[in-house]
């Protein structure tokens, strides 16, 4: 069910600890049908966050709606509605995943019949159907992470929030978890997921960057990157003799904003642009027609989002300074 | 309408599933206290502890008899040395070679005589106060013992000295009745001696402790010997002045009050010594034909203790072992009540628990462990033994902060249990404030009913069930706001 408006709105919601952590003055707001990502270093407050939003912690100060709701208070239809991936494995090591999973949705109070079918679904989707009759402690990391995921999804819920599922756990299954995510998204789901892998915030669809309890920056991934690097990069390689001149030339364009020359890589300048795709065909066009330039390559150029978030802190750390 | 039940049930099933899992645990549980009380069954001799003494005897004292000392002391005491020298018992007494040490004085029939108590010294080198006790009433009853033999010794000197009298008496009545009929001459000089030598006996039998002993009217036979006295002086007066024939009422009166107090003296002699020195005897008769002997007595406080001790053990992890493993953050976001939880975890110990006691109770069995009274009414005091231990058990792990914390306060509970639940020591022997103490424990009152309902076939008071039943509700109640203090910050 995808309610009209907002199905997160946190309004300067507010909650310290007596060790001076917690999160401040929150805003967000988050459209249903989309997936969220918050990323920040540890103890940034992405989990107070979650659990704020979960209704585990209620704010000091502010206030926190969800689904139309404050969580904390939330009733019985709110919570049915709410899928959680807590960031530890909660599940118990002696009972079987089959068991694990039927325990949770009898927790979500889902009726006997039919819960079976459903249940087995959930299970394919998260590719644990062979695993069904293994108790929990003989789970592998990316396993029990799987099964919390089913855990979440076994209701069928709304808006779910992960947090940090795909942390201790391989690539190709991290992958594998945000082809889930982006599945649920399509079929309707909103999610809300923290991450400590600062490149996974590119399968997101808005993006919270969260930095000593407070949220910084919110945007979309590409929003982001515009924000750390002041627009598009497109990577040009020239042969190493023409570099200068290809620079000045480049320079002189009004649809260019920067150009630098890599240290490590003769010829090779990254050229900041409005549009990276309307820009392209402009730059090589002017290059060609430059005395002494010869492009051996040219593309869009995307750099990794640690990158961006390490340029992103250090500008807002400026900005604050 | 059926979500709650639905909740409760998945905790229910949960917890089932996850101690079923443990075989190992489920076998210690019901192993361990049926092993522990076969031990107890064949090991435990109860009883009096076997005491070593020795005996200090001065030389010379023939006041009591060595062989009957000996044969006495070691009806209770297992005899090691008996000696004249105290140093060297006193020397076994430190180097705790012998328990106790008796000192006989050596001039126990001088003090007796001077009117003194003949003091016997035990001496012992005891730190444990039940020992102590043990030596202390063993040495009474064996110094009443001892003074119960000397006492039948001389009431049968005494008894010898009735039948003496009697005959004195016979011989006097013989010549009183010569006398009276004229049909011989009379020896009245003969007659003057035996009535003066009768007179003496008579003074000395009128003040033995004797005649108020025996089976006869101590009273009325004193007051007869006092005019026997009487009587015997008068006629004495007569034959020295001669004047007998002037006496012939008083030697008829005489030989009539001669002739009961034959019967009496005969009475006397006949009575055996031990029954005069102990006139009364127990007799003792129990209800129930005999006690139980200490296993199977032990058995309904075991069955008791090992149902309270697992459901608190239970109990106390639960709840801080969901808050450690992060469950609980689960339970928070998801549409479930603290109450939910409590109530499912409740049902799933009480079943678990309740199949470990019923496989006790049939591991008991063959032992001899009846179970007289309703089953329905065991189940009932098992059943809410159960949930008054779970809350204890709930209330702790609300308040504990780790694993370890819990299973110390479950031990404390433990410890507490042993002292004063009347497990081992009645409460009755307690102060009363902590008698107080003692009825807050689960196991006092699951002690009292199955006690009764298992040996003695009668179903448990009204108090037991309301006990247990307060205790339940307010661990319940506890653990309700305490936990949920936690959960909804």
């Amino acid at each position: 069910m995808i309610t009209s408006g907002p199905i997160i709105e946190l309004r300067g919601a507010t909650l310290r600890f007596s060790d001076d952590a917690g999160v401040e003055e929150l805003n967000l707001t988050v459209e249903p049908g989309t997936i969220v990502g918050l990323i920040g270093p540890s103890g940034s407050g992405k989990t107070t966050t979650v659990r704020l939003l979960t209704g585990v912690y209620r704010p000091q100060a502010g206030s926190v709606r969800v689904l139309g709701q404050t969580p904390a208070r939330g009733n019985r239809r709110l919570r049915q509605q709410i899928g959680y991936v807590p960031q530890l494995f909660t599940l118990y090591p002696t009972l079987t995943v089959w068991e694990n999973l039927n325990f949770v949705a009898s927790l979500y109070g889902m009726p006997y019949l039919g819960r079976r079918r459903r249940l087995k679904a959930v299970l394919e989707f998260v590719e644990l159907s062979t695993a069904t009759q293994r108790l929990g402690r003989d789970l592998s990391g990316g396993m029990q992470r799987r099964l919390s995921l089913a855990c979440a999804l076994a209701h069928d819920p709304t808006l779910i929030f992960a947090d940090e599922p795909t942390a201790g756990i391989d690539p190709v299954l991290r992958t594998r978890f945000w082809e889930h995510f982006r599945q649920l998204r399509d079929a309707g789901r909103t999610l809300f997921v923290t991450t400590q892998y600062v490149g996974e915030v590119a399968n997101c669809d808005q993006v919270g960057v969260m930095r000593d309890g407070r949220l910084v920056i919110m945007d979309s991934p590409d929003g982001l990157r515009r924000r750390a690097l002041g627009g598009e990069v497109v990577r040009l390689v020239v042969e190493p003799q023409g570099s200068r001149e290809a620079a000045q030339a480049l320079l002189r364009h009004p649809a260019v904003s920067d150009v630098r020359r890599a240290r490590d890589e003769p010829g090779a300048l990254f050229v900041t642009v409005e549009g990276a795709s309307e820009a392209l065909p402009v730059i090589i066009r002017l290059l060609g027609e430059t005395p002494g330039v010869i492009v051996r390559t040219a593309e869009e150029y995307q750099p990794p989002f640690d990158d961006i978030l390490v340029t992103l802190l250090r500008q807002e750390e400026g900005r604050h300074v | 309408m059926f979500s709650p039940i639905m909740r409760a049930l998945a905790f229910f099933g949960k917890e089932i599933n996850e101690v079923r899992r443990q075989p190992r645990l489920v076998l210690s549980l019901l192993l361990g206290p049926f092993v522990i009380l076969l031990l107890f069954g064949i090991g435990y001799r109860g009883g009096q502890p076997t005491l070593q003494a020795a005996i200090v005897l001065p030389e010379g004292e023939a006041t009591i008899d060595q062989e009957y000392l000996t044969q006495l002391t070691g009806a209770n005491f297992e005899l090691v040395s008996v000696g004249a020298d105290r140093g060297s018992a006193e020397a076994l007494l430190r180097a705790g070679d012998v328990d106790v040490v008796q000192i006989f004085p050596a001039d126990i029939e001088e003090r007796v005589l001077r009117g003194e108590q003949a003091a016997v010294e035990f001496m012992a080198n005891e730190i444990d106060p039940f020992t102590e006790q043990w030596i202390q009433y063993l040495a009474y009853a064996q110094i009443s013992e001892i003074n119960r033999e000397i006492l039948v010794r001389n009431a049968g000197a005494m008894q010898d000295e009735a039948r003496a009298i009697g005959t004195q008496l016979a011989d006097v009545r013989t010549q009183l009745e010569a006398f009276e009929s004229g049909t011989e001459n009379l020896n009245q000089a003969r007659l003057q001696e035996s009535v003066r030598s009768l007179r003496q006996a008579a003074g000395a039998l009128a003040v033995s402790a004797l005649i108020a002993r025996g089976d006869v009217d101590g009273e009325r036979t004193r007051e007869q010997l006092l005019a026997l006295q009487a009587d015997l002086d008068a006629l004495d007066q007569a034959l020295s002045a001669g004047e007998l024939e002037r006496e012939r009422e008083r030697v008829s009166a005489t030989r009539e009050r001669i002739s009961e107090l034959e019967s009496t003296t005969s009475a006397l002699g006949a009575l055996p010594p031990t029954v005069i020195v102990s006139p009364l005897a127990a007799s003792y008769q129990n209800m129930v034909g005999t006690a139980y002997d200490p296993m199977v007595f032990y058995a309904p406080s075991v069955l008791a203790m090992l149902v309270q001790h697992i459901a608190i053990t239970l109990g106390s992890l639960s709840l801080v072992r969901e808050r450690l493993l992060g469950a609980t953050e689960l339970f928070q976001v998801a549409p479930l009540s603290l109450r939910s939880v409590l109530v499912g975890k409740y049902l799933g110990y009480t079943t678990f628990i309740g199949i470990i006691a019923a496989a006790l109770a049939a591991l008991m069995l063959p032992l001899g462990v009846p179970f007289l009274g309703s089953p329905w009414a065991v189940a009932g005091i098992v059943a809410l033994l159960t949930l008054a231990s779970l809350g204890v058990g709930f209330l702790i792990s609300a308040l504990s902060r780790s694993e370890s914390q819990a299973v110390q306060l479950s031990m404390l509970i433990l410890l507490l249990s042993v002292f004063f639940s009347g497990f081992f020591l009645p409460l009755q022997n307690f102060w009363a404030p902590v008698r107080a103490l003692g009825q807050a424990i689960p196991l006092t009152h699951g002690i009292d009913g199955l006690l009764s309902l298992m040996l003695r076939g009668a179903p448990p008071d009204g108090t037991t069930w309301a006990a247990l039943g307060a205790i339940a509700a307010v661990g319940f109640l506890g653990a309700l706001v305490v936990e949920g203090r936690q959960l909804y910050r």
